[in-house]
């Protein structure tokens, strides 16, 4: 029976460790699913590689999976037995629904995740243009992709930041619409920063300036992010022109305070200003916070961020899961009627030879036959065909016969074997 | 005449049920649930526009007032959705408009206008104030956003920050542009209620209690936005200012019908 399968391990069954041993170069896949295509074993592959992931997803007439297990261990150094203890295996209904977890990020270590979208298209693409997907697979990642989008528009599972640095970037896109117009100041130049300057880049923004104690550090920074750096003097003279001032420093005393901010926000003509202090102890006065247009973010506020959103995406969970589900068993039925529908179309096409057969037969013992005559039991026999046909075919379409039982209706019908 | 009301009166339940599928799909987070409050909203301006063709208006009351302002808005909303999204003013915009168009329906209907169609002029007139006055009640709807986004920014409390309010800065701006543009159709009607004055009475105002009442209006409105442009006023402060000025303007309108 045409079957898909699974062999798999991620963050959930096997350490670091083990999942270093698995993630395979996907140049080094091609030739070892070639192998097992051109053994039998299967009739396409796709090697899912992600941070947290190695999965082989297969389909093939009755492939042998104890097999398929010896080699997939072997491709990470193990024997069979090694492996055991981290591998899972799914076939059918489990390995189309486990696709449809993963690709809809529901599987990741950060629920909701988006990158492992791109990751199973890229992979699927990959395997598609070395030839080595068949129909199955390729309606399985379809599928799978239609399902991901669904799910992400449906209960918008991947809302919400779920990182510090990027919780303090989506709180900014609260109050202002377009990041790339905005003035940004850092206050500090240690990694903290960095990783602020980073989702920074990815959200547009360019106008950065950075103050820092040491002028070297802050233009070593600045250097790297084609931005400006200043010395720590010059901070009250450039807060007036930052919409959001990022601020991380060792300091032991606030360097910014609320008198500082209101002048700023005067001479901004009462502008919004978001200050994010991810120091401890803090660089910005709380005092600020209470300044009307000024919104203040503290490092425990950021995790709050986070963590409500973590619990939010678990709850859409439920919701999710269901998609999943409905998915999967809409794949299983088209997936049915795809085994069959050869099937079908054999019997439909040795049906309309026997009958133009006879047609032929019928016509050259009577060649007085008018046109009208001649269109006339053909359409007779057509609809006779048509009605004697209509309830095996529907029937067939509902039991969905096996391998061996299709072989059988082929020997009763008289079909060439195939 | 009651046909019209008729017509009203199925604009009006089709207005409450977009009002009503858009705050679910807020409620829920089901976004394609706001385009369907979308369509019904559309069906009951098109009922709407029925009912405005079907009784024509002879002089202004109150109920055309708010009818019109109804009609207004809803029909400035759809054209605007047609080419950007809008985020978060459909679940404050549709129950207005339904509530505009329920007290339309509830105030006492008058006699209709007889054969003669109003001076195009005086259409006009009615018109562009009737689109300032929208463009005012818009503008308090964006400072209303931005004064929950800056309550739920403000306290942290972040199970009360809806996802589908907009930016502060997109609240404010949206605001600040929905008063200019207000205030310059406003002045147009002032504008042009003079030259209808002109050429029905030949003077351009006769300094009657409602003619001062609109323009001392007109003034309002000038003042909030010499107000906002000098302080940059937001927030909890610029919201109240409008609504005293939309207090006042609507006051202003009231005049014309008890005097």
């Amino acid at each position: 029976m045409w079957m898909l399968g699974l062999l798999g391990l991620n963050h959930t069954t096997a350490p670091v460790e083990v999942r270093e041993r698995f993630a395979l170069a996907p140049e080094a896949f091609a030739p070892a699913a070639e192998g097992l295509i051109g053994e039998g074993m299967i009739t396409g592959g796709v090697w899912l590689q992600t941070c947290n992931r190695s999965e082989f997803y297969y389909a093939g007439e009755d492939p042998p999976e104890a097999r398929l297990r010896q080699r997939f261990a072997a491709a990470g150094g193990l024997s069979a037995g090694e492996a055991d203890g981290y591998l899972y295996c799914h076939s059918g209904r489990d390995a189309v629904r486990h696709l449809f977890r993963v690709v809809s990020g529901m599987d990741s270590m950060i629920v909701g995740e988006p990158q492992v979208f791109g990751q199973v298209k890229e992979a699927y693409d990959l395997a598609l243009h070395a030839g080595l997907t068949d129909p199955l697979l390729n309606e399985l990642f379809q599928r799978s992709f239609a399902t991901g989008k669904r799910v992400r528009t449906d209960t918008g599972l991947g809302e919400g930041a779920v990182s510090v640095p990027y919780a303090g970037v989506a709180l900014a896109k609260k109050v202002f619409d377009d990041l790339g117009a905005l003035e940004i100041l850092f206050v500090g130049a240690g990694e903290m920063a960095e990783l602020a300057l980073l989702h920074l880049r990815e959200s547009g923004v360019w106008r950065i300036r950075i103050v820092n104690r040491t002028l070297e550090k802050a233009a070593e920074l600045a250097g790297r992010f084609n931005a400006r750096a200043h010395p720590l003097a010059d901070l009250a003279d450039l807060l007036p022109q930052a919409d959001l001032v990022l601020s991380c420093t060792a300091s032991a005393e606030p360097l910014v305070d609320a008198p500082m901010v209101e002048e700023a926000l005067r001479r901004r003509k009462r502008k919004p200003m978001v200050f994010i202090d991810m120091a401890v102890p803090a660089d910005i006065d709380r005092a600020v916070g209470r300044l009307e247009e000024a919104y203040l973010y503290t490092i425990d506020d950021l995790k709050a961020v986070v963590e409500r959103n973590l619990a939010e995406r678990a709850r859409r969970m439920g919701a999710a899961e269901a998609i999943v589900d409905a998915e999967a068993d809409k794949f299983m039925e088209r997936w049915a009627s795809l085994q069959v529908s050869p099937l079908i179309q054999e019997i439909q096409a040795h049906i309309a030879a026997l009958q133009r057969r006879e047609m032929e037969k019928l016509l050259k013992r009577n060649p007085g036959f008018s046109e009208e005559q001649v269109k006339a039991v053909q359409g007779y026999s057509t609809a006779l065909l048509n009605k004697l046909l209509h309830a095996p075919m529907t029937q067939l379409k509902a039991i969905r016969p096996e391998r061996h039982q299709q072989q059988m209706i082929r020997k009763f019908l008289g079909l060439e074997e195939k | 005449m009651i046909i019209a009301k008729g017509f009203l009166f199925a604009a009006a339940l089709l207005y409450l049920a977009g009002a009503a599928i858009t705050a679910a799909a807020f409620a829920r987070s089901r976004r394609s649930w706001v385009v369907r409050g979308e369509a019904l909203v559309a069906g009951g301006l098109a009922l709407h526009v029925l009912s405005c063709i079907s009784c024509p208006y002879g002089e202004m009351n109150l109920q055309h007032v708010f009818s019109l302002l109804a009609l207004v808005l809803t029909a400035i909303y759809l054209i605007l959705r047609l080419f950007r999204r809008i985020e978060g003013l459909p679940l404050f915009l549709f129950p207005l408009v339904f509530c505009l168009s329920l007290v339309a329906l509830v105030l006492p209907q008058e006699a209709p206008a007889g054969p003669d169609l109003p001076h195009f002029l005086f259409l006009l007139h009615v018109f562009a104030v009737i689109a300032g006055i929208g463009g005012f009640l818009v503008g308090i709807l964006y400072a209303f956003l931005y004064l929950l986004q800056e309550r739920a920014l403000k306290t942290k409390r972040w199970d009360a920050c809806p996802s589908f309010l907009p930016p502060l800065a997109k609240c404010d701006a949206w605001s600040v542009h929905s008063l200019w543009g207000g205030f310059s159709l406003y002045s147009l009607g002032i504008g042009l209620g003079m030259v209808w004055s002109a050429v029905s009475k030949g003077v351009l105002t006769s300094w009657t209690q409602k003619e001062v009442a609109a323009l001392v209006a007109w003034g309002v409105f000038a003042l909030l936005l010499a107000i906002r442009l000098k302080t940059g006023l937001r927030g909890k402060r610029a919201f109240l200012l409008y609504t005293v000025g939309i207090l006042s303007i609507l006051a202003a309108i009231a005049g014309i019908r008890v005097f």
